[in-house]
């Protein structure tokens, strides 16, 4: 009984150290999470043909390895794949809440991706390939990949943030239009540039096992362990250094606050403005080098990727804070590795589906007046609290 | 008409829990013009919003004609015959007088819009009133003062009867005030009921017929003008008589710290705004520089905070001459500035007290070790300078948006005058706040002046001005018109007749501000 | 060098083809209806960047409806038509519900509606079909092209503006009604005034909210149309990369036209040019990648020579007012 209390005591503690707005928003935060789910749930009752074992999938998949009736390695299969599709967000993530907290909206992520796993593709080529090439380090042909394709996503970024400083042209249409070039720049260098590779059916040349195993430790046969995952983490836990503990994230902060101030302040807001954009595409570019090197032991990029847009889901789920951007990532990736492990069983729906659901929390998350009376409730009752306490310690100091 | 518009204990709370409005009554005659005075946030303008709809009174009764109404939109205070010319026009600038004044009553052809109708609408409406506007031309192409009849005509197209005029001649040149004045003179001779909403109490005084003080969100009282004297409202408005006789001491002025050589300031598109303009600033004084808005001034300290670039001359700030340097630079030289419009560059209302108070100093080693920031050096002085410039807050971690505007003020002033400084530029540093917060503000500058700092100051407030400068500079025409010296001498018909270039200086006497 | 001749060389093979020329008005016509779509938006100060998931949701309900009712034979592509413009609407009003009544900052409202759209078309398409990729397994047909009387015979001419399909007609038709509507109708007056001014227009009791949400159903109608272009004119199926940024390319169209029809349509004519060039790669030896990125980049160099072109515009306007402003009060004194 005393121990319940305590609990709750702690609890209330906890929460009586934050003020409203943290509280609400933690508040709304579930609320729109358990309307993401409820919506996913009732999606699969409809769609499903045999709903039990979908929703059992997608609830349960990725944390298999835990039920003893699941053979090991295909329970490792599943962590597996939520491991692996939370890796991108933790970058995208990151990278869109700079972005955003500079109040700047370029959406070339998408681009800076692409670039970034061309150009990490092609320099593993070059340093490490299997045809003609001398065999480098293969530990040093992945940094500099890793460096290359950062300097690759900056550009990209960069071009949007050059074009608007030097002659006002929207961020959002020149970012999305680069999207595209940036597309099909790098189907171009992978089917009309000695990039190709000739011999085989696979795009471009194949980088050696060495450079694979730098990046990939194979658990088993079925469990991979990534070196992206743990650059992952800690391009969050910079970002959100960054942005939170250093002066010049205090800057951008300004920035994004309120851009006239910060000039007033002494902030150079030009250079600070595009100093956030390269961030964030030298981001997006070691995430497109990270997925390739991750993934695949040759440049394979046909298709844009649609991480660029995750990361905008991203920064919204995390408040543009990259130090929430963790814990929403193992949520998304969560959810999506249930939904492609249900999406594999016969008759079971397709993973399309979480796009739904993450859209749909999106609009809960940001929608102002969803919960407004509740919100008011509770200002009103701290308002309550605190002018009770003001009585109180004003008649102490009256005694 | 005794009681053509009664509005009955009204009350007013925000969403924030400001409490705006606490049981308000005020009523109207037919054909009155009615000053409603009272300080910043004593609830005139929501008292105001409310009766045109804007936001709904949480208690009481709007009445007009004897019949009482809910106003729930805008729509239903035009129909009830109110109009109302807020202290921003209302005005799209890309349409035309035709269309803007038309707006929302368009005469049509079918779905069309009918242009020829809305032109005749429009100058019908001006001929009757006694404006001249061109219904054709385009907003943007307008100055302040056409755009300000603009406002009123679009009220009197629509059939209003009683206007509500918030603060509009805030904005207007004096000629153009006295303008304004004859107009609405006489529609309220044609049976308009006007609504005058001022801080200006000689303007009241001037113009009203009865006056109607609001202090703290509820009613003082109500007054025929003839009964009352400026002081009197004055004295109902804050409680106490004003006192702008602030104690200090006579300047001791050192060496020079703004030098400022025949200043030219080109705006954007290539108009001369500021000409040839000399003049420096010593340690230790305050130098003052009076002007109707729009003669040079604005340009004139931009350049000087760097704000913006100037073409020709020189600013030199302690020796170094400022033309190529940063904002940034020009801080680190000893420049601090109290901006004029705080809320768009004093402060960032979504960032805490502390992330405002350190925003400039960020840079700064105590700050900051190269790369993390200090947080515990930066609570520890944020807590301090909230204390020693009493905002009134819960804690440092509040957000300036939360606070009044004479807090927001105290906030901006203690970030700027705890920063390293030489010189220090106040512009229009107590408009719209308080009369306790400005009381500080200008104690705090005197204070600064003894510490022998230089001071700038600019201020549209002539009392302040005269009170706390120690020499003056009067601006006409982007040039200096005018230096005086001592300020003790001047009196404030004779600065008037510079300000509105009635009368010159000499050459001579005007480069008695360089000091040299 | 040699890579100059070939592009000389493939322009001088290229324009020669009637064909060439049917194909701009072609592949402009479905940017051209969602650029509309964000124009009317624009112009009430709303960016509709759902416009790309609400052409991906009405373009497959176009062939749903459309096989449904038993394809071409029984007019199902009309009725699919019909069907997705309501649904177009629908989703405007709901952009204009999350943006306004719950207040969401509308792009990110727009990029919700994006990842909502593709994500329900795709569900859809797989439970009503089975398929995931494209509706293939259904026969519902393309609207009829229309041949002009008159017009067909004309030698070339014929060729190029005879033949289209009903609704690329209807797209260069609406150029003028948009154009029409937004600068001479009360409606269009309300809704410039609010893009404008929100607060003006509240102040003489035209309700704002009203004025956007109506126009966010036009630009829904608009796109459902252009949605309908896409699987029923443009092709005779639905797939799920079928839209394929077009609304996208859209809102950049619109974004150099600065919501104005007449020079949006001007922007989607040049992308058309591109575009169908690009579609001709077979007669050139370039790579038909770096040709599909050009009408992106062409798209991009207009956005930055439109901005060019709008800040000495604007600067020639202040500087008009300032010598107004001159002659109104005169020099200042001396």
């Amino acid at each position: 009984m005393s121990e319940k209390k305590q609990t709750q005591g702690a609890i209330a503690k906890l929460f009586g150290g934050m003020d409203v707005e943290s509280r609400f928003g933690l508040m709304r935060m579930a609320v729109a999470i358990a309307i993401g789910l409820g919506t996913a749930v009732i999606l699969i009752l409809v769609c499903a043909k045999n709903p039990a074992e979908s929703l059992k999938f997608f609830f349960l998949g990725p944390l298999q390895i835990f039920n003893p009736n699941v053979p090991k390695g295909i329970g490792w299969n599943y962590f597996d794949q939520w491991i692996q599709s939370m890796i991108p967000l933790l970058f995208t993530g990151t990278a869109v809440a700079i972005m955003f907290s500079a109040n700047k909206f370029n959406l070339g992520l998408e681009g800076a991706i692409m670039c970034g796993g061309l150009a990490c593709g092609w320099v593993c080529c070059l340093l490490d390939g299997d045809i003609q090439a001398p065999n480098a380090n293969p530990f040093l042909c992945a940094v500099i990949g890793l460096l290359v394709a950062m300097a690759a996503g900056a550009l990209v970024t960069l071009i949007p943030a050059l074009l608007e400083k030097k002659w006002g042209a929207s961020i959002m249409v020149t970012s999305l239009m680069l999207n595209y070039i940036s597309l099909y720049i790098s189907r171009y260098c992978l089917f009309s540039t000695t990039l190709r590779d000739t011999r085989t059916s696979k795009y471009s040349w194949q980088w050696t096992e060495d450079v694979v195993l730098t990046f990939r430790k194979f658990m088993g046969t079925r469990f991979t362990l990534r070196l992206g995952l743990f650059i992952g983490i800690a391009v969050v836990i910079i970002g959100w250094a960054f942005l939170f503990k250093t002066k010049w994230g205090f800057k951008i902060r300004q920035l994004g606050q309120n851009p006239s101030f910060a000039k007033y302040v002494g902030v150079g807001i030009v250079s600070a403005g595009i100093l956030v954009q390269v961030i964030g595409g030298a981001i997006g570019g070691l995430c497109g080098a990270t997925v390739i090197l991750g993934n695949y032991n040759y440049y394979y990029g046909v298709d844009l990727t649609g991480y660029g847009w995750d990361g905008v889901t991203m920064a919204i789920f995390a408040g543009n804070n990259p130090k929430r951007v963790l814990p929403a990532a193992l949520f998304i990736a969560y959810i999506r590795a249930g939904a492609s492990i249900m999406a594999t069983q016969p008759g079971g729906p397709i993973n399309e589906l979480t796009k739904i659901v993450e859209g749909v929390i999106v609009l809960f998350l940001l929608a102002e007046k969803f919960l407004a009376k509740t919100h008011r409730k509770m200002i009103v009752e701290e308002a309550k609290r605190k002018q009770a306490l003001k009585a109180v310690t004003g008649e102490e100091v009256a005694k | 008409m005794e009681n053509y518009l009664v509005m009955e204990d009204v009350t007013k709370i925000y969403n924030n829990g400001i409490i705006a409005n606490d049981k308000v009554n005020f009523s109207a005659r037919k054909g009155e013009i009615h000053a409603i005075c009272g300080e910043n946030g004593a609830g005139k303008t929501t008292l105001m919003k409310m009766l045109f709809g804007i936001e709904q009174p949480d208690e009481g009764k709007i009445i007009i004609k004897g019949k009482e109404m809910r106003l729930n939109s805008p729509t239903d205070a035009i129909k009830a015959g109110i109009g109302m010319v807020h202290q921003h026009f209302m005005q799209v600038p890309t349409l035309t007088v035709a269309e803007n004044v038309t707006l929302g009553i368009e005469p049509t052809n079918g779905v069309v819009f009918d242009m020829e109708k809305a032109i005749k609408m429009t100058s019908e409406c001006c001929e009757k009133y006694g404006f001249e506007i061109n219904p054709k031309a385009h907003i943007q192409d307008l100055s302040v003062g056409v755009k300000q009849k603009v406002e009123i005509v679009k009220a009197l197209v629509k059939g209003c009867e009683i206007l509500i005029l918030d603060e509009p001649t805030a904005v207007l040149t004096p000629q153009e005030t006295k303008e304004l004045f004859v107009q609405l003179k006489n529609l309220r001779d044609s049976g308009c009921t006007i609504i005058f909403i001022s801080h200006k109490l000689n303007e009241v005084k001037e113009l009203c017929d009865r006056v109607t003080v609001i202090k703290k969100g509820k009613t003082i009282g109500v007054w025929n003008i003839k009964d009352v004297t400026e002081a009197d409202i004055s004295r109902y408005m804050v409680g106490v008589d004003v006192d702008l006789d602030i104690p200090k001491k006579p300047a001791e002025p050192k060496e020079n710290v703004l030098v400022v050589k025949d200043l030219t300031v080109y705006n954007e598109a290539g108009k001369k705004k500021v000409d040839g303009v000399s003049f420096s600033v010593r340690k230790g004084e305050i130098v003052g520089i009076a002007g109707v808005e729009g003669n040079g001034q604005r340009e004139m300290i931009d350049a000087i905070t760097g704000l913006s670039k100037y073409s020709y001359g020189s600013i030199t700030l302690m020796g170094k001459e400022v033309k190529d340097m940063d904002i940034r630079g020009l801080r680190t030289n000893g420049l601090v500035h109290i901006p004029e419009d705080r809320n768009l560059y004093g402060c960032a209302r979504s960032m805490s007290i502390r992330d405002n108070m350190i925003a400039d100093k960020i840079t700064d080693p105590k700050y900051n070790n190269g790369i993390f920031i200090n947080e515990k050096a930066i609570k520890d002085d944020t807590d301090k300078w909230v204390d020693e410039f009493g905002v009134l807050c819960d804690d440092g971690d509040q957000l300036v948006g939360m606070l009044s505007g004479g807090n927001v003020q105290k906030v901006v002033v203690a970030r700027e005058f705890t920063s390293y400084s030489e010189l220090v530029v106040c512009d229009q540093p107590t408009r719209g706040i308080d009369v306790g917060a400005a009381e500080f503000v200008r104690e705090r500058m005197v204070h600064m002046r003894d510490q022998g700092k230089a001071i700038l100051l600019i201020s549209a407030d002539l009392a302040e001005i005269m009170s706390l400068s120690d020499s003056l500079i009067v601006m006409h025409g982007g040039k200096i018109n005018a230096f005086f010296p001592d300020v003790k001498t001047l009196t404030e018909e004779d600065l008037g007749f510079y300000m509105l270039g009635v009368k010159h200086m000499s050459e001579e006497e005007i480069r008695g501000a360089l000091h040299e | 060098m040699g890579v100059i001749t070939e592009i000389f060389n493939t322009i001088s093979r290229v324009v020669v083809l009637p064909s060439f020329y049917y194909m701009i008005f072609q592949s402009a016509a479905p940017i051209l209806l969602a650029a509309l779509a964000v124009a009317v938006a624009i112009k009430a100060n709303a960016i509709n960047m759902g416009i790309e998931g609400i052409m991906t949701v009405t373009s497959l309900v176009c062939v749903l409806v459309s096989s449904a009712v038993g394809g071409q034979p029984a007019g199902g592509p009309w009725l699919g038509l019909v069907v997705a413009i309501i649904v177009g609407g629908l989703l405007g009003f709901a952009v204009s519900v999350f943006a306004f009544r719950l207040k969401i900052d509308i792009i990110l409202v727009g990029i919700a509606m994006n990842l909502i759209g593709t994500g329900a078309s795709v569900l859809l398409m797989y439970v009503l079909t089975g398929d995931r990729t494209t509706t293939t397994s259904l026969s519902s047909g393309t609207l009829p092209q229309l041949a002009i009387p008159l017009l067909k015979d004309i030698p070339f001419l014929g060729e190029v503006l005879s033949g289209h399909y009903v609704l690329t007609y209807l797209a260069y038709i609406l150029v003028f009604v948009m154009s029409f509507f937004l600068f001479k109708t009360k409606l269009g007056l309300r809704i410039r005034a609010v893009g404008e001014n929100e607060e003006a227009a509240e102040s003489v009791g035209i309700s704002s909210l009203r004025i956007k949400t109506i126009a966010l159903i036009i630009s829904g109608v608009l796109g459902g149309i252009a949605g309908a272009f896409m699987s029923e004119c443009y092709l005779a199926y639905f797939s799920s990369g079928l839209i394929a940024g077009r609304g996208f390319v859209g809102l950049a169209a619109c974004n150099m036209g600065s919501g104005n029809p007449g020079i949006i349509c001007l922007c989607c004519l040049a992308f058309g040019i591109f575009y169908a060039f690009s579609n001709f790669s077979t007669l050139s030896n370039l790579s038909i990648y770096a040709l599909n990125a050009l009408p992106y980049a062409v798209v991009l160099v207009g956005v930055v020579i439109y901005s060019v072109y709008m800040r000495k515009k604007e600067l020639k306007r202040l500087q008009g007012l300032e010598s107004e402003e001159n002659l109104e009060h005169g020099q200042p004194a001396k």
